[in-house]
């Protein structure tokens, strides 16, 4: 099935391709995963948290981490986190490509209390075949803190 | 007029159709709203101009005024934010509830004396069937009441 992005000359869209237009990954799981203090790593994912990858975007056996688009295009991603109740003063959220920052959401989240998260969105283009994302996410609590809810996703805009 | 989740093979959608092809519902309320301290509250869009755009009716401007209630299955983007006169060194934060779930959450711990704001955006599925509907939470743990300067809510299906 074609999505946006891999349209062609004279195709005649099915009624499948128009009420489904947008190829995406949607990654989510409420599976919490612990963060050490001080120390920012990767969320990571396993196959059942994809709630929808129609073109195979996201390969937990390859990388548990990494959105990788297989076509090239502009992308739109969102990105959440949620954490358990902490005292950190200090903490951060970024949507990398290819381990570079290209959007970060920080705040002092020390009185928090009940909540403390994050969120971040931003646009980019991909190449389609080596091109990664993935999100990096950093605590300063004092102590580990387990993660509530994580969200990852990504979008076909055009090409 | 069909609309993504609606279209039919052998059936050419007409310019307009196009025109409007991702069906949302846009919402944005500059009227002040009371955040009671340390209590969570609903985001509220009572206004008929409070309706940027919802050409599917997704949304009541008499009945649950705080939800976005979707016509259609399908997956979709959603957008939340709220501004806040100032919090003075308190937590705020603006969650988004699927039915009775959290969805995504943003906070913030508002440290000096401007004004304080949260935005938040999720990717999920809505089964529309089943009633699902969203809506938008603003919290602050300030020692007294805070007002929004402004907030919006929005929501677009990206497909079914």
């Amino acid at each position: 099935m074609a999505y946006i992005g891999t349209f062609t000359s004279g195709q005649i869209l099915t009624a499948s391709e128009l009420n489904s237009p947008a190829a995406m990954c949607v990654l989510t799981t409420t599976t919490g995963q612990n963060y050490t203090t001080a120390t920012a790593a990767v969320m990571t994912f396993v196959a059942g948290d994809e709630k929808r990858d129609p073109e195979g975007w996201f390969t937990a056996a390859t990388s548990s981490s990494r959105i990788v688009p297989t076509v090239s295009g502009i992308y739109l991603f969102d990105a959440c986190v949620v954490f358990a109740n902490n005292s950190g003063t200090g903490a951060y959220l970024e949507i990398r490509k290819n381990g570079t920052v290209i959007a970060r959401t920080a705040a002092d989240l020390s009185g928090t209390g009940g909540q403390s998260a994050l969120s971040a969105s931003v646009s980019s283009d991909a190449n389609g075949t080596t091109d990664y994302f993935d999100v990096n996410v950093y605590q300063n609590s004092g102590g580990t803190v387990a993660t509530t809810l994580k969200n990852f996703s990504a979008i076909r805009m055009s090409l | 007029m069909a609309t993504i989740g609606g279209y039919t093979d052998n059936t050419a959608p007409t310019a307009a159709e196009l025109n409007a092809f991702w069906p949302g519902c846009v919402l944005r309320n500059t009227g002040s709203l009371t955040l009671t301290a340390s209590t969570l509250t609903d985001l509220t869009f009572p206004n008929a101009a409070n309706e940027l755009s919802d050409p599917l009716n997704w949304h009541s401007t008499t009945t649950n005024t705080q939800r976005i209630t979707p016509t259609v299955t399908g997956y979709y983007r959603v957008t939340g934010n709220v501004a806040v006169n100032n919090t003075l060194g308190t937590v705020t934060y603006l969650q988004l509830i699927k039915v009775a779930t959290i969805a995504a959450t943003e906070s913030s711990d508002e440290s000096g004396t401007n004004p304080s704001g949260v935005s938040l955006s999720w990717v999920g599925y809505i089964d529309a069937s089943a009633g699902d509907y969203l809506l938008l939470q603003a919290y602050h743990n300030n020692a007294s009441n805070r007002t929004t300067q402004t907030r919006s809510f929005s929501a677009h299906l990206l497909g079914t």
